[in-house]
Formats: structure tokens, sequence, C-alpha cells
């Protein structure tokens, strides 16, 4: 927008300036044409330019869901005693984009690339794919009667539909997705150890889908671990916390660290203490064979906002 | 013997119409006839015994009464003429005042500004002011009971400012005229409706 | 001339055209920056710490003090609870023997606090010696499964309560940097038969008591900032006049000034206080000494100028002004004595009460007749909603901490104290008491107990 007012201004005053300059410019036709093709390139660069902003524009909402991060929405529960029955499926939804090409680049300016799991040729074929994901939550047998249970409940019961509604969505999806594969693979399934080996795209394909699976499942129990006061966040809605760890096979969390801290010490450490809660997570499923299963969390308070 | 149960029967219907008309007498001059029927129904509830014992005292007490209520009765009836005169004179006055007091000035939401109506009605206050001179008068200034306490409470002073000062415009004596506010404190009608609410947005004028 | 005027566009084409390049660079630049894939989690399952809080142990093992070793466990856990940081996990889920606990770090088996999902453990040692009581109470961070607080108090019996809010203070402080509420009072007004009096409660509402006695309308207190002196209105002569009084001498200064005298509000750290006068006609805000005497006016404005609240360090003062034609809160600054209006939203905001924390106010908006609270930042922006739907919400007043909105409302009939978290959060009644309760005043941290 800048860029366009000060193009205009500047003709603008060097048209006023100098007028005897203009008329002889308009006068001879090579100098004409100079500042034709001048206006053209301007207006095919404007054309871009704009472009490029509503580009960004319209897929910056998306953004965060888009490759890199995966989104995993969970419902709030009123309390976690201890096991006790299941009570309700939480959605864990993911999006994929292709990432090829120069146009897909990314627009903002924290994002964050992803890094297939095993294969990066997997990544132009699924353009967009949700999974999801059954796990059990836990609910306290002795409910206590107080109102933050009471606001918690609501709040539960106001995403439950919505959640079961993405849940289906997803699972239509997933179905989708796994007709599409071919039926020579459906029909004799390959040990999966072994399909780790082999080159064949949708192989590849299946084992990217199995790690991140375990990926959300590790997200959803740290999610379920993480305990944060929205006191404590100032009000502030624009905390982030990146953590990186390893996830060994028998399910350890080592190496854990900052990629980003959110300049607020209690979130921080209420991101940590959800991952060190977790601690074992569950072991690596048996197809995986990599020596650990390196794993990012980016912890927002947005959800309490 | 004989002659005696005869004055005891005699008696015995006497005192009860006395009784009566004493109560009656009473009745005309207080108007308030509460007594008479209490008499008259108790009476027959009592024994034998203690019926004898209640005649003897109720006949000195009777004596006495007719006595004591032929006094009042006389003091009474003079007092009242006297009292008619002084009253029908006072009675205009009262309604006069009456009026004064009864008569809220009204304003809007949120507004100490004065309407034609709210005029009008200071006008007449004014009348009244200007009549009674010895009077002084408290204009309260009072809010519905939406907003808040302490900006209602400086609207109310505020109600009760510009009340005042249109009657000092009028020509009032400043010394008849004092303000003060309740703010919502003190609701005439305690409805949730904007007729309640109107109600309650008023000047009022107490005399002291 | 002709070449620097053409040159012109084709420079910009230019420029842009590197502009564009350097723009796509710095994206691909931060793009290859992070190199991990990560997901998102927004949502925290818990919004509040949670702490374990098992029985004490009786050291000393007398039968006297058996009982205190589970009542002052659950007056721990409910006083933590309180501050609405805190989730209280069930004894029952506890891997322990609840008669036998361990309370001290060598014997702790953190990874069973943690499995239950504990992420605080505070435990407690109870001993009679020679008829003074101690109590041990330590803080341990269960998944750095370390010591955080260790304190050791001795007192007598009655002295059990103070012990404990003691060191609730002392978690609060290792949590928030602040002691939190636990010394603090509330004071407030009940009505019963139209007369509306003083009463001050604890910070949880317990122990209410009758503070003023003018049979008549009280309206407005106000607590000096050591805590000393309250100053409030009171309808006790006629006019709703000032009453400044000392909490604990029988001292009592009035003013001498027609008119309404309302709202006041101490001056932070000062011995001066700003009240509402209209001996003037108008109704404009006043500071004055501690003794009543008038020092300033600190408004001018024709129209209501009232309530009055101090920023954290009096360098500012926030009030509510009808000089923009509705009920609006302004800023005025001390030092420039400039004025700014800081609510634009609603046509009816009142009752302003700055946060100690210095950065937000918190008021009540009146849209439709409803009367809702609102906290908005000093410089205007971040307006958050805090009560919605739940009759009507007013008279919100700051704990001392920041942490806490003390407010009357009508959402269970007629008017009771509430409280809620600074977002509006864990909203519940807090005292229960016949007739109704309105304009609550959070006292400062400095009353002993």
């Amino acid at each position: 927008m800048t860029l366009k007012m000060t193009v205009k201004n500047n003709h603008k005053t060097s048209h006023t300036k100098d007028s005897a300059s203009l008329a002889r410019l308009y006068g001879g036709g090579n100098e004409n044409r100079l500042v034709m093709m001048a206006f053209t390139a301007s207006l095919i660069c404007h054309c871009i330019i704009f472009s490029l902003f509503i580009y960004v524009q319209t897929h910056k909402p998306k953004q965060r869901s888009a490759p890199i991060v995966m989104n995993v929405k969970l419902v709030s529960l009123p309390e976690y005693t201890g096991p006790s029955k299941q009570v309700s499926k939480p959605s864990v939804s993911k999006e994929k984009k292709a990432t090829s090409g120069k146009k897909k680049v990314s627009k903002k300016a924290v994002t964050i690339k992803k890094k297939p799991a095993s294969k990066p040729s997997v990544a132009p074929k699924t353009v967009k794919k949700k999974v999801s994901l059954k796990k059990k939550t836990y609910k306290s047998e002795k409910v206590k009667e107080n109102t933050l249970q009471k606001l918690e409940k609501k709040i539960e019961a106001t995403t439950s539909d919505r959640i079961a509604k993405a849940i289906d969505e997803i699972k239509a999806k997933v179905d989708k997705t796994k007709d599409r594969t071919p039926p020579s693979e459906s029909e004799t399934p390959i040990p999966e150890s072994k399909q780790l080996g082999g080159d064949g795209e949708a192989a590849g394909g299946k084992l990217a889908e199995i790690v991140d699976i375990y990926r959300v499942e590790v997200a959803y129990k740290i999610q379920q671990n993480w305990a944060f006061p929205e006191q404590l966040a100032d009000g502030r809605s624009d905390l982030q916390t990146l953590l990186v760890f390893k996830i060994m096979p028998n399910g350890e969390i080592k190496d854990l660290f900052f990629t980003d801290r959110s300049g607020n010490n209690h979130f921080d450490e209420s991101a940590f203490r959800a991952v060190m809660k977790s601690d074992p997570v569950d072991p690596h499923p048996g197809s995986v064979s990599t020596p650990y299963v390196q794993m990012g969390l980016r912890f927002t308070p947005e959800g309490i906002q | 013997m004989r002659k005696k149960l005869w004055i005891f029967t005699g008696l015995l219907l006497i005192v009860p119409g006395l009784l009566f008309t004493v109560s009656c007498a009473k009745k005309v001059v207080q108007s308030v006839p509460v007594e008479a029927p209490a008499a008259v129904v108790e009476e027959p509830v009592l024994d034998e015994a203690a019926l004898a014992a209640q005649e003897q005292a109720a006949q000195e007490d009777a004596a006495r009464q007719w006595q004591m209520q032929a006094e009042e009765d006389l003091q009474q009836t003079q007092l009242a003429e006297q009292a008619a005169k002084e009253a029908e004179m006072e009675r205009a006055e009262m309604a006069a005042m009456q009026m004064f007091m009864n008569e809220d000035v009204y304003f809007d939401f949120d507004s100490s500004a004065l309407g034609d109506m709210a005029k009008n009605v200071l006008s007449r206050k004014a009348e009244w002011l200007r009549m009674t001179m010895d009077a002084s008068v408290i204009v309260e200034g009072h809010c519905d009971e939406r907003g808040t306490s302490a900006y209602n409470i400086a609207l109310g002073d505020r109600r009760a400012e510009s009340a005042k000062t249109f009657l000092l415009d009028l020509g009032i004596d400043a010394n008849q005229l004092s303000t003060i506010s309740y703010g919502e404190e003190r609701p005439v009608d305690m409805g949730k409706s904007e007729e309640s609410w109107a109600k309650n947005r008023r000047a009022h004028f107490v005399v002291e | 001339m002709e070449s620097i005027a053409l040159m012109k566009p084709m420079k910009i084409v230019l420029y842009t055209i590197i502009g564009c390049v350097v723009a796509l660079m710095v994206f691909q630049a931060s793009t290859d920056a992070a190199e991990y894939d990560y997901i998102d989690i927004s949502n925290p399952f818990l919004r509040k710490i949670p702490l374990a809080v098992p029985w004490f142990k009786n050291v000393s093992g007398g039968a006297d003090i058996e009982e205190l070793s589970v009542t002052l466990p659950d007056l721990l856990s409910d006083t933590l609870a309180f501050t609405g940081y805190f989730k209280m996990l069930d004894r029952q889920a506890f891997l322990m023997d609840l008669r036998n606990p361990d309370i001290i770090a060598s014997q702790i088996n953190f990874r069973n606090w943690t499995a239950i999902g504990a992420e605080l453990l505070i435990t407690g040692g109870i001993l009679m010696k020679d008829g003074i009581m101690e109590t041990e109470l330590r803080l341990f961070d269960t998944i750095k499964e370390e010591l955080v607080i260790g304190k050791r108090y001795k007192g007598g019996t009655d002295d059990t309560t103070r012990m404990i809010r003691r060191f609730c203070g002392e978690v609060m402080y290792h949590l928030t940097g602040h002691r939190g509420v636990f010394d603090s009072k509330i004071a407030f007004l009940s009505s019963l038969a139209g007369k509306k009096e003083i009463y001050i409660s604890d910070f949880d509402g317990q122990n209410p008591k009758q503070f003023t006695h003018h049979e008549d309308i009280t309206l407005f207190p106000a607590w000096s900032s050591d805590g000393k002196w309250m100053a409030y209105t009171s309808y006790g002569k006629g006019q709703p006049g000032l009453y400044i009084r000392n909490l604990t001498e029988n001292r009592v200064v009035t003013l001498d000034k027609k008119g309404i005298q309302i709202t006041p509000a101490w001056v932070p750290g000062k011995f001066e206080l700003a009240a509402t006068l209209s001996f003037s006609g108008d109704q404009e805000i006043y500071l004055l000494t501690g003794g009543g005497k008038i020092i300033k006016r600190l408004t001018n404005s024709r129209g209501i100028d009232v309530e009055p609240t101090w920023s954290p360090n009096g360098k500012q003062m926030a009030f509510v002004s009808k000089r923009s034609g509705t009920p609006q809160i302004y800023i005025k600054d001390m030092t420039s004595g400039r004025v700014r209006r800081l609510t634009f939203q609603g046509r009816y905001n009142t009752q302003p009460d700055w946060s100690q924390k210095g950065d937000k106010i918190v008021y009540s908006t009146m849209e439709v007749g409803r009367i809702d609270i609102y906290t908005i930042g000093v410089d205007g922006g971040n307006r958050v909603r805090l009560t919605e739907n739940q009759g009507d919400n007013e008279a919100p007043s700051w704990s001392p901490d920041g942490s806490l909105i003390v407010f009357n409302s009508t959402r269970e009939g007629r008017s009771k104290i509430y409280i809620m978290t600074a977002f509006g959060t864990d909203q519940r009644r807090l005292i229960s008491m016949p007739g109704e309760q309105t304009n609550p005043k959070w006292s400062p941290s400095v009353i002993s107990n």
C-alpha cells in the first residue's frame, strides 16, 4: 500500500515540478514508449505485490494449521483424579498441505517448516489429510460440586457436539484415503517393519501417517497433563512456548529443551511440567524402527481466552 | 326477699341497656364503635356466681360512668363544634400543603433538565411558597434504580438543584429552600418497569 | 532533466522488485530457521495447578491435637482454593497411607504424587510441647522433586488459623510474587429495613461484623492504604456527609460543607483522599486531608464528576464524568493535569477501580438496563467482559494482589456479594447474610488478623 502511494506521489511531484520537461516527454515518441514500458512494468509489479498481499491475507488464518503445525484441539474436562471410565472422544485434527513449489513459501515471519518424518516425497502427494484418534479421557468418580466444574462442564457440553462432528468428518476422510490405496497393498498387508525400508510412496506415506498419529497421541497425553491458571497469563493470549524433545522407543522422553520461550516464566514452566509429567509416554508403535521420534510442541494460551 | 329479686332482675336489664347507650353516645362523638358489641358478646359467657359479682361491680361502674360520660359528652360537643370551625380552615390549608408535597416533579432518564410539565408543577409550587412565607421546604432529588448508586446521588443532587434554581428564578426566597439527594436509595415504586422508574425519577418536596 | 524524470519510474520498478525479492528471502530465511515439526497445544486441560494436601502428621502423638491434623489441612486447602489458582486433589486418590503421611523430602515418593497428577504437594506436621504448638509446613515441587518452602510456626492452638494463612501467603508469594489476600478484609454495605450500614468481614467472607451504627443510609466505604482509616458517606446527619473514621481508635472527622459529600478514595501512601463535594453547586472532585480540610479542587468541568480511584503510585486518578453527555471514565494525570477519556464503548460506564497491579481498571457498564462488569487496560485497550446474563453485576473492587475481584450481583434474586478471578472465572458467592449486600471494598493487605 505504502509503496503504491509513494509511486503515485513521485509521479505527481515529477509532473508538477517540471512541467516543461513533461511537455517534451510526451512529445518525444521514444521517450513516450519508455515511459509506457515503465508504467507497464510498474503495473505488473503492483499486481504481483497485491496478489501476494491477498494471498498472504487469505492464508493467514490457515497458516497455523498449515503443514508444519498440527492443531490438537481437545476437550476440557473438569478434573483428573485417576483412571476410571471412558467419557468422551477427543478429536485430534491435523491438516497437511503440500509444501512444494516456490508459491507455497510460507507467508508468515514465524513459520516452521515441515520436515517429513520419513520420506520427503510424501508431502506433495498428501494435499489435505486429517487423522482421527480415539483415546481415553478420565473423569473423577467423585465429582465435587463447585462452580468451576459447572463452568468447565458447560464448556465441555458446548464443544463436545462440535468435536463429535469433527471426528465423524475426519473418519470419513480417512476412510476415503484408505479406499484410494492400491488394492495390492491393502489386500496383502506387508509387515510394517518391512514397509519402512520400502521406497514406494504409498508405503512411506503410511509410515509417516503412523508416526504422525503417534505424535498426536503423545501431544494429547501432554495436553491432558498441562495445567495453567489463566491468572498467570496476565491477560496475554499471544504467549508462545516451543518445546522440542526426543521419544525413545520405550516411550522415555529425552533431551527436552525450549526452542522458544514466551517470556512468561509461569507459562514456560507449565509447558515444561506438562511434558515432564507425561514421561514416559507410550512406546513407539511396532512399525517405527527409528532410534527415536523427534517431537516439537507449540504451547499457546489461546484456548483459555 | 322478693323485692330484692325484682331489683336484681331490673338491674340486670338496665345495666346492659345503659352500657349500650353509653357506647352509643361514645359512637356519636368519637365514631369508634368497638367496645359496645364486645360487652354484649362477653356477657353470656360468665357463670352465675361470677355474674352476681360482676353485677355488683357493674352497677357501681355504671353509675360512675354515667356521670362521667354525661360530662364528657357535653365537653366534647363543645370542642367538636369549635374544632370543626378550625378544621375547616386548616383543611383548606392542609389540602394545599398536601398537594404541594404530593405533587412531584419528574425527569427523563439520566437528566436533570426540567420539561414543560415539570415547570408547570414548579410554578404551582412557587404560588404556594409565596402564600406560605413561613414554610421552609426541602427539595429531595431522587433517581430510578438503574445506574449506579454514586452517580445517582450526584444526579439526584442536580435534580434537586435544578428544581430549586427554577423556584429561585421565580422569586422564591432562598432561605425557604434547601436540597438533599437520595439518589436511588428511596424509590417510591419498587417496580421494574419504565412506569415505575419514571415515578422514581423525581424531585420531591417536603415541608419542614 | 529528462533522464531523471525517466529514471524515477524505472527506479521504483527496480526497487519494487528488489523489495519483493528481499521480502521473499526473509520469509524463506525464517522458515528455514525452525527445523522441527510442532504440534499446537493451545488449551490447557487444567486451568488450575493440581495441589495435594494430605492430612498432617501428629508428631507428638497426643490426642489433644489429633483433630487438628485433619482440620488444619482442610483449612489450608480451603484457603488456597479460594485464590482460584489451585485444584485440590481428592485425598481418596492419594497413593499413601492417609493416617501416616510422609512429610519430608527424603521419605516422599514423588512419583506417587505425579502419578495422580499433583504438581505441588504440601505436607504438615504438628506437635504439642509444653503447651506450645508447633506447625511445620512444607511445599514440594513434585516434578522437580524438591522442597520449595519449609516453615515452622509456634503458638497456641488458637493461633493456627494465622499460621495457616501465613503459610498460604508464602505459597502465593512463591507462585505470584505477591503474598495474596489472606491478611485482607472486605467492607461492604448490608441493608435491612431501609437502613444501610457498613460491615467488615475476613477476606473469605467469614466473621462479618457491623462497623457503623448510624441507623440510616451509609454508603461508599473506602480503606486508607495503610488499612487504618475508613472514609464513607452517611445520611446520619441529614445530608449525605463524609465521615473519616479510625478503625481502631474512636476518632471521627466530618466535613462542614453543604451539598453531597460522596465517593471518597484515599491517595495511596498518604493521609489524603479525593471525594466528590457539591457545595459549589456542581459535583466536583476535591483533594482533602485526612482531617477533612480541602487541599484543592481536582476536576473542573460543568456536570457530574464522581467516583475517583487512584493508580497505585498515586500519580493518576481515574473518575467518572458526564462531561461528554454520558457517564464515562476519565483519567487525570496529576503531574501534567491533563485529562483523557478512557472508555468509549457503552453509554453508561461507572464505578471504576484501579488494580493494585496498575495495569487495569475494572468498572461496570449499563447496557439495555443491565449492568455488567468489565476490565480495561489503562491505555484504553483490551476491554474484557467479566459477567454476562446473570442479573446486575456492580461495584467491582480489586483484591490487594490484583488477582480477584469482589462485586455485588442480583443473580440469585436480592443483591449479594460475590467474587471472581481477575479474568471473570470462578464466580462464587462470598457472603451469606440476611438482607441485601452491596458496594464491597477490598482492603489493602495490611490488616492484622
